[in-house]
């Protein structure tokens, strides 16, 4: 009875590398993936979120959504991290326009998340808008400076555009087949 | 004699996080709001008999790309002492807001960069102006290093600069800005670099002309003097109110390179040459909305009237990378209100540039004002993509309760579907043109040779002549463009052709003189030779060279003797399942010798209807071509540099390229007179 249990329950769960058993499922995290900006990095996050499988488009959109609210918020705490850090005034001048970017920035993508669900998709699209002209005003501060000469956040900035602008893709796909 | 003032961002902190608000300049104490003309020739036509000429195509030259190597330009910025006294009070202004918001510390926020000063140096190597977020020369971007340019003499460079084209005397140009006509006099503005024949340093150039074609220079009606202007005095238009005063809304590029929307207009409205131009001191009237990036926001168009009396004025911006246009309501240009919708937005399409949004009669009749509205009435939506430099055009229904504009056809949406020119061609604007009743459009027209090349001869860019545009009543899915009837008055002497026939393979010289600047009409009948099989798949891309059935023929301009350089002008019909396409193209490939000039093959397909004859418009001027097809249902504008085919060394043919039909050509062709184009003698005045 107990192998019986296991058995229906090693069919059921979701392991990643189970071939054919999750087809339909990956087949629609690629065919929408594939109509993004970056659909690898696409790819990538979707496949390696839990509740991915099963999730419609708008679950995708959410996923996508959470994963870019879990990096802004990593980058966050590595700004404030670099602050505390950094004596010299012009790197400080830049982190902390990054620093008041990305504090806007945590609580826009969650407002996003929250009109997704609600099925109001332009505001959703406006906040996750947001999110990309943050990074892009925190990564172009430090080219203000000719002294500096790499912003330390290029990888996370670069990181949070690319996680907005699938979001904003695959939105635009959920829009369109209203 | 004018001051660079740079206000404290404080000046610019937005609190756009908890409301939809914006934020103006404080407003000044000082209220500085001023109330603020062809000769004709005896024409002569001569019949002529067809004579054929051995076929001669040579082989498809090498296509190398052009490098972008040249040296960054000078970055003064220029004043003009005749705005002395706007100067001193805009000064005495500043002064006083500059003191006013000394004590307040910067406050970056989420569409802000930082307070700092932007460096001024131009050492990296992107073209300039893409990091200001503004179209630089287009080709930038497929651009490849070659060893070294060509050895351009003097004799070429001079052969290039046109005769009857709008152009600064030298210099950069780019977009054309706030056309109108008033008190008699057409003008035009346009993004001018005073300095160098590349981007930078970008003021308002001004010119006139009584009609349309022969422009008189004017001063630099508007220099980057104000905080909120001193990194450019961008792209705008004007809205003429119905009594008459000018409204002038331009971008300027802030001194932290923050996109804003300023008003300008006249000094002195009774004098028509309209030189000199006050900037409204409350300026900015607009900064970049919530959700909008701080280099997403430009180019205001012209507004129009709604039906509760209210202005309404469209700004292209982007989301993603959905382009969109946002609409903006005001009853005195001073303040305005947002609306929550966009008047349209096309997924995929970038950043909307430089948006134009007129109505148009759907008999195609006449041009329109652009408040007009009403039962039998349509409104084209035009964006420039910034992502492909390419400008593109819809046509659909325009709610004036909603502001909504919706395609006729949205596989054909704006952006995805019809292209304004299919050439090289980008930033148009149009205006209404009260005196005449038309719906006149500018486009701006850039080199394809190289920077250094630019640099070299001194100038870059011209605008097109300015077109006519009418719904296209006959086909219902198409605006037509023509150049304006007064570019008549340079036709000189006309020589007729009458049905020439060219046989398949066979080039014909046409006999006309020098071959430079000319007008030319032709229409087109093919006779099938044989079985006249079906045959998918023709378009333009092949060029001149690709022979099918029923194509490539047309024109031969700007070409040598020895058909070493020549540029294609041609129809290419096929026969397929769905029927009789046609295509309108012209091929660059072959029009110069020269490795490091852009040669590309244009055009699309152009409808064509029941009884058609096939037929083209070509205006031939030194190193601007501008063809129109069918009437003017599709355009396409080409830049050419010829090394040999130049001067009297520059003929025209006609060719039948296909290899199933005789074509037989009939033609009229004239010679054009130059503009003279000259700066205007004011001191005479």
């Amino acid at each position: 009875m107990v192998m019986f249990i296991v058995i229906i329950l090693c069919f059921s769960s979701n392991r990643p590398g189970v071939e054919g058993v999750r087809g339909e499922e990956n087949d629609l995290i690629e065919a929408i993936c594939k109509k993004t900006s970056y659909p690898d990095v696409c790819i990538k996050t979707l496949r390696s979120s839990p509740g991915s499988s099963g999730a419609d488009v708008k679950g995708l959109a959410h996923i996508i959504l959470e994963s870019a609210s879990t990096y802004s918020n990593d980058t966050y705490e590595q700004i404030k991290k670099l602050l505390k850090e950094t004596k010299d005034k012009a790197m400080r001048n830049c982190l902390d326009v990054c620093f008041q970017v990305y504090d806007l920035t945590i609580h826009d993508i969650p407002k996003a998340i929250k009109y997704l669900e609600s099925g109001h998709y332009d505001s959703a699209t406006e906040y996750a808008n947001d999110g990309i002209i943050d990074s892009d005003t925190c990564e172009s501060s430090f080219s203000e400076f000719p002294e500096i000469p790499k912003s330390p956040l290029t990888d996370r900035n670069n990181g949070l555009t690319e996680l907005c602008t699938i979001a904003l893709d695959i939105i635009a796909v959920q829009l369109r087949s209203k | 004699m004018a001051v660079v003032t740079k206000l404290p961002l404080s000046s610019l902190a937005l609190s756009f996080h908890l409301s939809n608000s914006f934020y103006l300049n404080p407003i000044s104490p000082f209220s500085l709001l001023f109330s603020f003309s062809f000769s004709t020739h005896p024409k002569m036509d001569t019949p002529y008999h067809h004579l054929h000429a051995p076929p001669h195509y040579p082989p498809l030259l090498p296509q190398e790309q052009p490098s972008d190597a040249g040296p960054p330009a000078s970055h003064r910025k220029p004043f003009k002492g005749f705005a002395a006294i706007l100067a001193s009070v805009i000064f005495l202004l500043s002064l006083v807001a500059l003191i006013i918001n000394q004590t307040q510390k910067p406050l970056p926020s989420q569409n802000n960069i930082v307070p700092t000063s932007k460096p001024t140096s131009f050492s990296n190597p992107e073209p300039r102006g893409v990091a200001e977020g503004v179209s630089a020369k287009s080709n930038s971007h497929l651009l490849r290093n070659i060893k070294g340019s060509y050895n351009w003499t003097n004799a070429m460079f001079t052969w290039q600069r046109t005769s009857f084209h709008f152009q600064p005397e030298k210099n950069w140009m780019n977009d054309p800005n706030g056309p109108l006509f008033y008190k008699g006099w057409y003008h035009l503005f346009y993004q001018y670099n005073p300095d160098s024949a590349v981007w930078g340093n970008i003021t308002w150039g001004h010119a006139v002309s009584a009609d349309l074609i022969h422009w008189l220079y004017l001063p630099i009606a508007m220099v980057p003097d104000q905080w909120y202007d001193i990194n450019g005095v961008w792209t705008g238009s004007a809205t003429i109110l119905p009594d008459g005063q000018i409204v002038m809304l331009y971008t300027g590029s802030t001194d932290k390179s923050v996109q804003v929307q300023n008003l300008a207009y006249p000094a002195d409205p009774s004098d028509p040459l309209l030189l000199d131009w006050v900037k409204y001191p409350g300026n900015p009237v607009l900064v970049p909305p919530r959700h909008i990036g701080p280099k997403d926001f430009r180019d205001p168009t012209t507004a129009w009237a709604g039906p509760d009396g209210k202005w309404r004025l469209t700004i292209g911006s982007k989301i993603g990378k959905t382009g969109i246009s946002l609409v903006y309501q005001t009853t005195d240009f001073k303040t305005y209100e947002l609306l929550d919708e966009y008047l349209h937005a096309v997924p995929g399409t970038g950043m909307w540039e430089c948006v134009d949004f007129y109505p148009v009669a759907i008999n195609g009749s006449v041009g329109l004002d652009t408040s007009a509205t009403g039962p039998g009435i349509k409104h084209v939506l035009k964006a420039s993509l910034d992502d492909t430099k390419v400008d593109h055009y819809a046509i659909g229904t325009y709610n004036p309760e909603n502001d909504k504009w919706t395609p006729d056809n949205p596989e054909e949406d704006v952006g995805i579907g019809l292209k304004w020119d299919y050439g090289r061609y980008y930033a148009s604007k149009s205006f209404y043109d009260p005196y005449k009743k038309r719906r006149i459009v500018w486009g701006w027209i850039n080199e394809t040779d190289t920077e250094s090349d630019d640099l070299e001869k001194g100038w870059a860019s011209v605008q097109t002549i300015p077109r006519t545009v009418l719904y296209d009543n006959k086909t219902g899915s198409n605006v037509v463009q023509w150049p304006v009837e007064e570019i008549e008055s340079l036709r000189q002497n006309s020589t007729v052709f009458e049905e020439v026939v060219v046989e398949p393979g066979s080039v014909v010289p046409l006999d006309i003189g020098v071959a430079t600047q000319l007008d030319i009409s032709a229409e087109f009948e093919t006779e099938l030779l044989g079985s006249g099989a079906t045959e998918e798949g023709y378009g333009c891309s092949g060029g001149a060279v690709d022979r099918s059935a029923m194509g490539p023929f047309g024109l031969l301009v700007n070409a040598h003797d020895s058909l070493s350089e020549l540029t294609p002008i041609f129809f290419r019909s096929s026969n397929t399942t769905n029927g009789t396409n046609t295509y309108f193209c012209t091929d660059e490939t072959r029009s110069s010798l020269a490795p490091d000039v852009f040669k590309q093959v244009h055009g699309s397909k152009v409808p064509v209807l029941q009884g058609e004859k096939l037929s083209m418009r070509i205006l031939v001027d030194h190193s601007i071509v501008e063809s129109f097809g069918q009437g003017g249902r599709t355009v396409i504008t080409s830049r050419i540099y010829p090394t040999k085919a130049i001067y009297g060394a520059a003929r025209l043919f006609l060719f039948n390229n296909a290899t199933g039909v005789n074509v037989k050509a009939t033609l009229k062709i004239w010679r054009l007179n130059s503009a003279f184009i000259h700066p205007f003698p004011l001191d005479q005045i």
